[in-house]
């Protein structure tokens, strides 16, 4: 699965509030997050029981990473969990992926971060 | 309350992940020198038994084992390690490795007709009620 890295519109919302019915309200939970680091780029494990890759949402706004959706075996029940990302990350490369209730969001450095941090040994 | 730059200020989170390290000192048990945790169940009566649902994110299902003993239902399986060479750990929340949980029936279990199913990190259980045995009667006409 793949996330588009840009934030709904004001105008996509309110559009999508007068289109659709009020969607029952979900109480959010906080999932609990691992965050692992290498060489400039960062992973994040996301924890998400009970829910369908069509209902997640990952999103990146202004250096912030949201991660939200309803659980599908309870009604009225749902996750989010917003990170801000480190310098350095390239939000267009952001890629995420779920598996057996767990999220896996990859955040790689920008190329230009990576290349700096090539050790340069001088004679 | 330091502020990483990946987090900010999540204090809510930081409170949570406080709980779950409590909550697994106070659940870790130790299984032949294997940490184990003790994932947390919901059981409902149904109609036809009781139901068991539990959150278990990262388990495979080929690592399930689900079995009786005597009185008591047994779920064991592992979590994977997922992060383990993924870098350098920054934060850890999840619980992973083996966990165990015994659920204990007031009546004895129909071992036979309990059914699972492990969906998006959930784990459903399905326990029926035994059928009580019926006894005959034998009325002695004109005792």
């Amino acid at each position: 699965m793949t996330t588009t890295p840009q934030a709904t519109t004001a105008s996509q919302t309110s559009t999508a509030l007068v289109e659709r019915p009020q969607p029952t309200p979900v109480r959010h939970v906080v999932p609990a997050l691992d965050v692992l680091s290498r060489e400039g780029a960062w992973t994040l494990l996301v924890d998400l029981p009970g829910v369908r890759p069509d209902d997640l949402s990952v999103e990146v706004e202004r250096g912030v990473l949201t991660v939200q959706a309803p659980r599908h075996d309870r009604p009225g029940l749902g996750w989010k969990r917003r990170v801000r990302l480190p310098d350095g990350i390239d939000p267009e490369a952001v890629r995420a992926a779920l598996r057996h209730g767990v999220l896996t969001v990859d955040l790689p450095a920008r190329a230009e971060v990576a290349a700096r941090s090539i050790p340069v040994t001088v004679d | 309350m330091r502020h990483h730059p990946l987090l900010g200020r999540d204090v809510f989170a930081e409170v949570e992940g406080l709980a779950r390290r409590v909550d697994a000192l106070f659940d870790a048990s130790h299984d032949g020198g294997t940490q184990t945790f003790k994932p947390a169940f919901d059981v409902r009566e149904t109609e036809a038994g009781w139901r068991l649902v539990a959150d278990l994110p990262g388990v495979d299902p080929a690592s399930l084992d689900i079995h009786q003993e005597g009185d008591q239902l047994v779920v064991k399986g592992e979590a994977a390690a997922l992060g383990s060479d993924l870098g350098q750990v920054i934060r850890r929340e999840r619980r992973d490795g083996a966990f165990e949980r015994r659920i204990r029936f007031a009546r004895s279990l129909d071992a036979e007709g309990i059914t699972a199913r492990l969906v998006d990190g959930v784990l459903t259980v399905d326990v029926p009620r035994r059928a009580p045995t019926r006894i005959p009667v034998t009325v002695d006409v004109g005792a």
